[in-house]
């Protein structure tokens, strides 16, 4: 299975358990949404995030999505790049959030 | 003696080191607790966790990979997004990219038992920009009997691979100088009593912590691989390969061996 392309999806923290649930539904996986994102890095968490190769197919289901997906995919927060060909996604992850103003909250216990 | 090495090629596990024959999972043979991952061993990886579909092709994500220690510790992963992808380098060497965003592998609850681990991990390291977990024994190498490396660290300059030993006093020995992206095979060990915190890299020990790490053994917990538990500090980079072994302290040979055999497989010295 080819997966070229890079996807950088985030949400805003209220509808995290819909898209998990979502994406759960669709037999991606729990917690799909895990990457905890904020204006300051720091707690609380307002967006959530995922970062993933897909292939040409997901991308599609974006502009023709099934019933069930259209709310969810209406609150995704717009980034710029949403979808590249590249398996950089550390780099495509970053330049998404910091388009938006946004930082991962980082743990610093020991 | 050219025929028996031509033998042990084919059961592709047995490396020469000296002229002896070696394999990671002499490590295992009196049982010790632990897990071997040989992401260059294609009939060990599967992209889905309970692994019904192989991989079969650099590009595939990479939902199980079977520990080849006999402990069966596999380690897993279920969400998509968060699967590492297999993929092969120029040179034609196996690793698990994990993606240091959200991609992270994990181990059943694992129970050493003893107060000793010993950590061999085949290692590109892609960015410095940020703390990462390479392995971590459940959610905090600082809690009571876990352990962790960071590659890199928090402490600045961040150019480093940090190891994390804790009975009951966590001590941290900090190589730096290692600047990504950079290729390394990054060795760990830790003894509690004997209050030693060792960390090697590329075969030559590059920082040592002797101060008392408290009491108590290793204690049981999941290993995280790529990721905090799961949830933070994800790492940028690639796996070559991953030994975890509790059990009594190694020889100077037996370590040798064993970094000599993860450098076959990653190419970093």
């Amino acid at each position: 299975m080819d997966c070229p392309y890079s996807a950088v999806l985030i949400l805003p923290s209220e509808y995290k358990d819909d898209g998990d649930a979502f994406s759960e539904m669709m037999g991606w996986g729990p917690n799909c949404y895990s990457v905890p994102l904020s204006e300051t890095g720091h707690h609380p968490a307002t967006h959530y995030g995922c970062r993933a190769q897909v292939q040409q197919s997901f991308i599609d289901m974006f502009d023709d999505p099934p019933m069930e997906a259209v709310e969810l995919i209406n609150v995704l927060i717009p980034v710029d790049g949403r979808f590249l060909e590249t398996d950089d996604g550390y780099t495509h992850f970053a330049t998404a959030i910091s388009e938006i103003g946004l930082k991962v909250i980082d743990d610093v216990a020991l | 003696m050219i025929g028996r090495v031509g033998r042990l090629g084919r059961l592709g596990r047995f490396s020469l080191t000296n002229g002896v024959s070696f394999s990671p999972l002499s490590l295992f043979a009196a049982s010790e607790p632990g897990v071997w991952l040989d992401p260059s061993d294609l009939t060990t990886l599967f992209q889905d966790a309970a692994g019904t579909t192989p991989v079969t092709a650099p590009g595939q994500s990479v939902g199980r990979i079977l520990d080849k220690s006999g402990r069966g510790n596999h380690a897993t992963q279920a969400t998509a997004a968060a699967k590492p992808t297999y993929q092969v380098d120029s040179n034609g060497r196996g690793y698990l990219s994990f993606d240091g965003v959200d991609d992270w592998l994990v181990t059943p609850t694992i129970t050493p038992g003893i107060d000793k681990v010993q950590v061999f991990a085949g290692v590109r390291k892609l960015s410095d920009a940020a703390r990462a977990m390479l392995l971590e024994a459940g959610t905090s190498g600082g809690a009571t009997g876990a352990f962790n490396i960071e590659a890199p660290s928090i402490a600045a300059p961040a150019a480093t691979y940090l190891f994390t030993s804790t009975g009951t006093v966590a001590r941290q020995p900090v190589a730096s100088g290692f600047a990504a992206p950079i290729t390394n095979v990054v060795t760990s060990l830790g003894d509690i009593s004997g209050d030693l915190a060792t960390i090697r890299v590329n075969g030559t020990q590059a920082a040592q912590n002797t101060d008392d790490q408290g009491t108590g053994n290793f204690l049981a917990y999941p290993l995280y691989i790529g990721r905090r538990a799961g949830t933070s500090l994800p790492f940028n980079g690639r796996i070559y390969g991953l030994i975890v072994r509790f059990g009594a302290n190694l020889t100077a040979d037996q370590i040798a061996q064993t970094e000599t055999w993860m450098n076959s497989k990653t190419g970093a010295y």
